[in-house]
């Protein structure tokens, strides 16, 4: 099963160290692959790699386009979007 | 004594004896396994990936809850060891390639290294440490070494070339009262650290490592950046009395620091700050800077003549830490001290009267042009005005914004967007100058008074020869008048005036610049408080007549003496 989300970065600092940090380890409680990358844009990373996330430079009000392809796709992603709109817990 | 300026991060100041840290240098050369090598190369690779991921684990739980953001930085640093994306890089590197784990791991991580260094975010440019600090870790356990980390027994200053998060922490929990830094800007870990743990701390030095030796003297100025190297006497005095007054003075602060630069008659002072490096910006405005009266671009010429992008990308940094609030660039003005023979290509017998500064940039036009382009193309995302330094004779002028406004016309064609207006304006530093300011006023925007050349040029004083310096008084009564008509041509003509000069710094000299009609001046960002604290207690009406006092007298010795009595009524804790 493959699942398409988007979503706009609304925590204060955008995808630094410790909200890539919470997304990797979201993205790895589930067995799906999970992949994000700039709406519009070809380049997709990772969501389970750190470096991956944190070298696409994501910065508050960047819009982001989410795929998850695999058994609990639709799960991972609902996860995942909750984690983006309670700003990683930040404020 | 030598003076190395960096970037300020963590206020205070310390003065101690240097520890040097040397980092050890791990060379990894190319080298590869045999064919049949390979998969227990791969296991190698793996087995010091838990190795390392474990002495991190270690390292979060010795530090323990005082140091939280030391450990959400190791945690991070954990995540990125663990990334699965790193691990199949590496992998396919060793299968396809056949290079050693070693090899492999460095050239994978010198890859991601490189990608975030250049980063256009600082924060994230910054995280390329990061990624040296895990290749450190992870290579020390593939070669199967481990260090011990250092126990200090007395109180002294840590020197290195760089600091890993743990290291700065766990020594701010020894003896460790200072920190001077070669590379890292404010976020990176040095510096975020240091400013938890209240350690003062400088960064971005360079080479500070490479110069100094363990037992050397060092003092660090968290308020300015400057680090000195083996002080001699008077200095260190004025570093001791400075750190005691600053303890006392900026512990009250913090609740001042938003309060308007107003007099008690209501009349308001423009206070912003001179920098030298865009990652000061933020401190200024930390001090309470209204925006950048001075942008001294030298430091960019560092390294060789930097190119157009070089100029740009540290504007542009400048424009936007500002937001919105003003940065008035000043072209290179270098020249006559220590970058001199570098720039001007040839030996002159009397610098101070040679080709520098402006003279320079109109003999070498390639050079000026990309800086004019930069400034040019970053006014698109904020105020941004050019300040030409240096102007003796109208020509200069002219010469000078002719080539402005034919880098615009160049910038028009090329479709690069710009703010419809630029503001042009010059130092008035040369007493040539400062005498026709009426005739000059009709070409520029902005007049901004220069106060070291000009009170050096007009008494003929070099302020750094010892025999000499006496002599060098800004308040001579010829100085002051020269500073009067420039104020009163201004005024008539209806533009800016502002003084930029180290004169408005010092706290002596508030009363008397504002009794002279400035209301705007540029300073060093440390001074902001203080002089903004003489302002709140005088009225324009006792600055006015400490004004005609000065310009009254017969020598500048008498006056000195008098603003020194009248200023230390103000401050009694400074003087």
């Amino acid at each position: 099963m493959e699942v398409e989300r988007t979503i706009t970065v609304s925590n204060k600092y955008g995808l630094h160290a410790r909200a890539s940090t919470a997304l990797v380890k979201t993205a790895t409680q589930y067995e799906s692959a999970v992949r994000l990358g700039r709406e519009g844009g070809d380049e997709f990373v990772d969501a389970k790699s750190i470096l991956g996330i944190m070298s696409m430079g994501a910065e508050c009000g960047a819009n982001l386009c989410l795929k998850a392809e695999g058994t609990d796709a639709t799960d991972a992603l609902d996860a995942i979007i909750d984690l983006f709109e309670r700003k990683f817990d930040e404020e | 004594m030598e003076t190395i300026k960096g970037i300020p991060v963590s206020p205070g100041i310390s003065i101690a004896d240097v520890a040097l840290l040397r980092s050890d240098n791990l060379r990894i050369h190319r080298r590869f396994v045999a064919q049949e090598d390979v998969e227990s190369e791969v296991r190698r690779f793996e087995q010091a990936v838990r190795k390392a991921s474990r002495d991190l684990e270690v390292q979060i739980a010795d530090l323990g809850e005082e140091f939280m953001i030391a450990t959400q930085v190791l945690q991070t640093h954990r995540g990125m060891l663990n990334d699965p994306g790193l691990h199949s890089d590496v992998i396919s590197r060793i299968r396809d390639n056949q290079f050693t784990a070693a090899y492999a791991s460095s050239i994978v991580l010198g890859e991601y290294h490189d990608r975030f260094e250049q980063m256009e975010s600082e924060y994230l440019s910054e995280r390329s440490h990061d990624i040296k600090d895990i290749e450190r870790q992870l290579l020390t356990r593939i070669l199967g070494k481990r260090r011990r980390p250092r126990v200090f027994q007395e109180n002294v200053t840590v020197v290195a070339h760089n600091l890993t998060p743990s290291q700065t922490a766990s020594m701010a929990k020894e003896m460790v009262i200072g920190f001077a830094v070669d590379v890292g800007g404010r976020t990176s870990h040095t510096a975020i650290l240091a400013r938890a743990l209240q350690v003062p701390a400088v960064v971005g030095l360079k080479d500070v490592s490479r110069k100094v030796v363990n037992g050397d003297t060092l003092v660090i100025d968290g308020y300015t950046g400057e680090v000195i190297v083996n002080p001699d006497k008077k200095t260190l005095a004025s570093y001791r009395r400075k750190a005691r007054y600053s303890e006392k003075f900026y512990s009250q602060l913090q609740e001042e620091i938003s309060w308007p630069a107003e007099t008690i008659d209501g009349h308001e002072i423009t206070l912003s700050a001179n920098i030298e490096l865009h990652e000061e910006v933020a401190t200024a405005l930390e001090w309470g800077a209204k925006g950048i009266g001075l942008y001294r671009t030298e430091f960019l010429y560092d390294q060789g003549f930097p190119d157009e992008e070089l100029h740009f990308k540290a504007y542009r940094k400048a424009v936007k830490a500002l937001r919105g609030r003003e940065l008035v660039i000043r072209t290179l003005d270098a020249g006559a001290d220590k970058f001199h023979d570098e720039f001007v290509g040839f030996e002159e017998p009397n610098p101070f009267l040679g080709c520098r500064s402006i003279r320079l940039c109109l003999q070498e036009q390639g050079m000026f042009r990309s800086q004019i382009r930069a400034a040019l193309r970053v006014s698109v995302y904020g105020p941004v005005k050019i300040m030409l330094p240096m102007i003796s004779i109208i020509e200069e002028l002219r010469a000078a914004k002719s080539i402005i406004a034919e880098v615009r016309e160049e910038l028009e064609a090329e479709g690069v967007e710009m703010a419809p207006r630029v503001p042009v304006g010059i130092m008035v530093e040369v007493p040539s100058i400062a005498l026709i300011i009426d005739r000059v006023a009709d070409e520029v925007d902005f007049f901004s008074i220069g106060t070291n050349d000009l009170v050096q040029y007009s008494l003929a004083v070099d302020r750094v020869n010892e025999r000499v310096a006496h002599l060098y008084q800004p308040s001579h009564p010829g100085i002051l008048r020269l500073i009067g008509e420039v104020v009163g041509a201004s005024n008539r003509a209806g533009i800016q005036v502002s003084i930029c000069g180290e004169m408005c710094s010092e706290p002596a000299y508030v009363l008397l610049l504002m009794g002279l009609g400035l209301r705007h001046f540029s300073l060093s960002p440390i001074a902001i408080p203080t002089v903004k604290r003489i302002i709140r207690q005088v009225t324009m009406k006792e600055a006015v007549e400490v004004a005609e006092q000065c310009l009254g007298a017969e020598q500048s010795s008498e006056n000195e003496e008098f603003l020194a009595r009248r200023t230390s009524k103000l401050l009694p804790d400074f003087f």
